[in-house]
């Protein structure tokens, strides 16, 4: 780069001071060559001239002589004298005029055609021309007689015949003095003019061969300055053919680069050669002359906009340093939204680097350079949310470390069966809404079972899931009129638990491989199923997850009870996931309606902590007898009766007629509760109808006691075969 | 601007305005061992002016969500009261809107909360510069 641009800078200089020599051989051409050359082509033609004049004047001498020698031959043979006469006359007249030419030359101009008398302005001719004159006035003065003479010189006699008369003799004499001296000015003239022309025609010589010369020179510097010419021209060929390919460079690289490259003016404005990805990046071909704060406009916040405008205005401050630029950059990744090719929107991250360019150390743009981030913080966003994801499994890991492995086994079979079940159901052709909603009642009731005991178990990650599962089925009960489309989330929201289960179960078994190769290896892997399960601890589990979602309630709703569980050991296995649900969801029940405030029970004469009392009974061939007993508060038949009439399960005057066992029977109706407001444990109205659901499943008999201000008891009576299995739980 | 010490280097003033006590005394403890003088510590911008009017300070480190007067109009007050004093602003990333604002007013430079001992020394190194 630094290279080219030496070459570049070299260039530059060697095609200017091409052109500094061009100029200067045109001077010198003008000034060595043009006009001497003029001045001397001058010269020749006034020598020419000259030449050519003295040539014509140089035959006036010899007319003279011939005229004068002519008229005395004329007058001894007293011939006619005129003509001899007026021969003298013209060439006296003519050395007059060739005199006065000489004498007085009139200066012609550079490109006047040059006049004969200029070539005497100077010596050594005007000298030559002076003396002429001198002879010529001195010896004219003879002349002049003859010149005017223009009598009669005879006269004619009988005797003598034609004679000289006085004027005769006298222009005789006179004439022969003229003679006598045109022998001498003759001649001198001749020598004088002969001189005269061989000074001309050397000079003419001279000066012809210096004008020779100096063409020769012109020839010179013609073809320097041809030469010169040339290698200007190259020269700046060669610089065209650097900026033409400097310029394709440039284009190369705005077309190629994948970054949104632009230039900023002091006003903001976007300069017209920008990279071409920035129209992708944009979705827009009008950017050049776009100011910053137009290509800005609706695709990002207000506030972003305000302040990225602020920023690029601080930006042409000097006082404005480097890191400053990058360390405040509000538009370091910034969210956009980008009209999209098929219409709408589309949210995209970009980052905007600015780098200020200096020329002579003045700040006269910025250069923005613009990259679509979108990918970077997507996978920023995954690893935070798998970051989050392991957090909670970890979370998880420490819930089920704390959770008695029988317990935790039992749970995720009967987890599992439930997510079966609901599986089947949602699989289960439908067509009217009384098919629904019996499905939704289902699902409802085993969703509810195992949020119940995940959260007796403390394993707060299922139980917010089935929770969120939940919300959903009751949006869904609320609907007026349902369809089985509007079953199609909850696919999703049954996957996302089952999911979540199996991860558990995945965890669970990792863990009892590492329990057993660390120190038990004879003992059996949990969550694989119940048979690897003895009775006993299953017995234990079962009172431990009943005593668990007790004491959890207890501790939630700021009651205090204690558990009692008998003879469950005698329990059949079949029976032992119905009791299990049955007595979970009548231990929420008691404490959420029936046990009450320890204060409250101090007050009524009883001790602060409440007992919950279950028992099963072996009945022998009559089968099994489970009751479930707390010494709470009993069963209010009026706030039976109301919350009944309020959710319109029946009327006014249905509920005015019903006894006692008919009241209590409302219980079990699917979404009944006298909870008043919904939460984990209790306001859905399911409980009592899931225990309803159950016993009937096995073919089993529930009744309820109650004595208000007492107990609450419900008795379920169970064959010693359970019933075949409701078409829903056929798994 | 500066008076020289028996050492012969100069020493610069320097004033610590933000509102927390733990942000003050860190930037006081790292600044010990710079040339730099600490002549003022001020928990909002009102006592900044204050004690900016009295001390004279050259270099001031300056929060931008305080109680009073906020970071960005202190600036400004500052910088009217002595053009060539040098700010630094010091403040959450969050803040990126309100710094930029602080440096249109006239700060010098931004340091984002929270740092650590070498990148306030830099910050300050370059603010010197």
């Amino acid at each position: 780069m630094a290279l080219e641009a030496s070459k570049h800078s070299f260039a530059n200089m060697s095609a200017r001071s091409t052109l500094w020599v061009i100029a200067a051989a045109g001077v010198s051409f003008i000034g060595l060559v043009l006009l001497p050359g003029l001045y001397l082509s001058t010269q020749i033609s006034r020598s020419t001239a000259a030449l050519k004049f003295v040539g014509e004047i140089r035959r006036h001498p010899a007319v003279l002589q011939n005229g004068l020698d002519s008229v005395r031959d004329r007058l001894s043979a007293r011939g006619y004298l005129q003509p001899p006469l007026a021969q003298v006359r013209q060439a006296v007249q003519g050395l007059d005029e060739a005199l006065s030419v000489m004498l007085h030359p009139k200066s012609s101009g550079w490109f006047d055609s040059p006049g004969a008398g200029s070539a005497f302005a100077d010596d050594p001719l005007a000298a030559s021309a002076a003396l002429i004159q001198a002879r010529w006035q001195r010896d004219r003065k003879t002349l002049a007689p003859v010149l005017k003479f223009t009598a009669v010189p005879y006269q004619d006699s009988e005797s003598a015949g034609t004679q000289l008369n006085a004027s005769g003799r006298s222009f005789a004499r006179e004439l022969a003095e003229a003679v006598h001296v045109a022998r001498g000015t003759v001649p001198f003239l001749d020598r004088q003019l002969n001189e005269i022309g061989a000074t001309l025609q050397a000079r003419n010589l001279d000066a012809a061969s210096k004008l020779r010369y100096l063409m020769a020179a012109g020839l010179a510097i013609a073809a320097l300055m041809g030469f010169l010419v040339s290698i200007s021209l190259s020269a700046r060929r060669r610089q065209e053919e650097l900026v033409r390919a400097a310029r394709q460079q440039t284009q190369d690289i705005l077309r190629t680069v994948k970054e949104g490259l632009f230039l900023l003016d002091v006003n903001l404005q976007i300069g017209g050669a920008h990279s071409a990805a920035l129209c992708g990046l944009f979705q827009r071909d009008d950017i050049a002359g776009l100011t910053f704060e137009q290509l800005l406009q609706g695709i990002v916040p207000e506030k972003t906009l305000s302040t990225a405008m602020k920023f690029v205005k601080v930006l042409w401050s000097e006082r404005t340093k480097e890191n400053l630029v990058k360390s405040i950059n509000p538009l370091g990744e910034v969210e956009v939204q980008i009209e999209s090719a098929g219409g709408g929107r589309e949210t995209r991250y970009l980052e905007f680097d600015f780098h200020r360019v200096r020329t002579l150390d003045k700040i006269t743009h910025v250069l923005v350079c613009v990259s679509d981030v979108s990918a970077r913080v997507a996978l920023a966003q995954e690893l935070k949310g798998a970051r989050e994801k392991s957090q909670a499994q970890l979370d998880t890991l420490v819930g089920i470390l704390h959770v008695e492995p029988n317990q935790l086994a039992s749970f995720l079979d009967d987890s599992d069966a439930a997510m079966k079940m609901i599986n089947v159901v949602l699989k289960e052709p439908a067509r009217e809404e009384a098919m629904f909603r019996k499905k939704l009642d289902t699902i409802f009731r085993q969703v509810h079972a195992v949020k119940g005991e995940a959260a007796g178990l403390g394993l707060s990650s299922i139980q917010s899931k089935a929770h969120s599962f939940e919300d959903d089925l009751r949006a869904l009960r609320e609907k007026p009129g349902l369809s089985g489309s509007e079953f199609l989330p909850l696919v999703l929201k049954l996957d996302d638990l089952f999911t979540h289960l199996q991860s558990i179960r995945d965890l669970v078994a990792r863990l009892s491989r590492l329990r057993v190769s660390a120190d038990a290896p004879e003992a059996p892997a949990m969550g694989e199923g119940t048979d690897v399960i003895d009775n006993t601890a299953s017995v234990s589990a079962l009172q431990g997850t009943i005593t668990q979602v007790a004491q959890r309630i207890a501790v939630e709703l700021g009651k205090e009870v204690h558990v009692e569980c008998v003879g469950l050991g005698v329990l059949p296995a079949e029976y032992r996931r119905m009791v299990k649900d049955v007595a979970v969801q009548a231990v929420r029940n008691s404490l959420v309606h029936g046990i009450e405030a320890a204060q409250t029970r101090l007050n009524a004469g009883k001790t602060a902590r409440g007992t919950i009392h279950i028992e099963v009974r072996d009945l022998g061939a009559a089968g099994f007898k489970l009751t479930l007993e707390d010494d709470g508060a009993g069963l209010s038949i009026e706030k039976i009766k109301q919350t009944a009439v309020r959710k319109q399960f029946i009327t006014q005057e249905q509920s005015d007629g019903m006894d006692s066992r008919q009241a209590l029977g409302l219980l079990f109706r699917a979404g009944f509760s006298t909870a008043d407001s919904v939460n984990k444990d209790a306001g859905r109205g399911v409980g009592m109808n899931l225990v309803a659901d159950l016993v009937q499943q096995k073919g089993g008999k529930l009744g309820v006691a109650t004595v208000p201000g007492k107990f609450t008891r419900f008795t379920i009576a169970l064959p010693l075969v359970p019933a075949a299995a409701d078409v829903h739980e056929v798994a | 601007m500066s008076h020289a010490d028996t050492t012969g280097r100069a020493h610069l003033k320097l004033m610590i305005v933000d509102d927390s006590n733990i942000i003050r005394r860190r930037i006081e403890r790292s600044q010990q061992i710079e040339r730099l003088e600490v002549v003022a510590c001020a928990a909002n911008g009102r006592e900044a002016v204050e004690m900016f009017a009295k001390t004279n300070p050259d270099v001031v480190t300056m929060d931008l969500t305080m109680p009073e007067m906020d970071g960005v109009e202190c600036v400004e007050k500052l910088v009217q009261m002595r053009s060539d004093v040098l700010i630094l602003v010091v403040s959450a990333l969050a803040d990126k809107a309100t710094a930029v604002e602080a440096i249109e007013k006239g700060a010098n430079g931004f340091l984002c909360k929270p740092f650590t001992d070498r990148q306030l020394n830099d910050a300050l190194h370059e603010l010197l510069s």
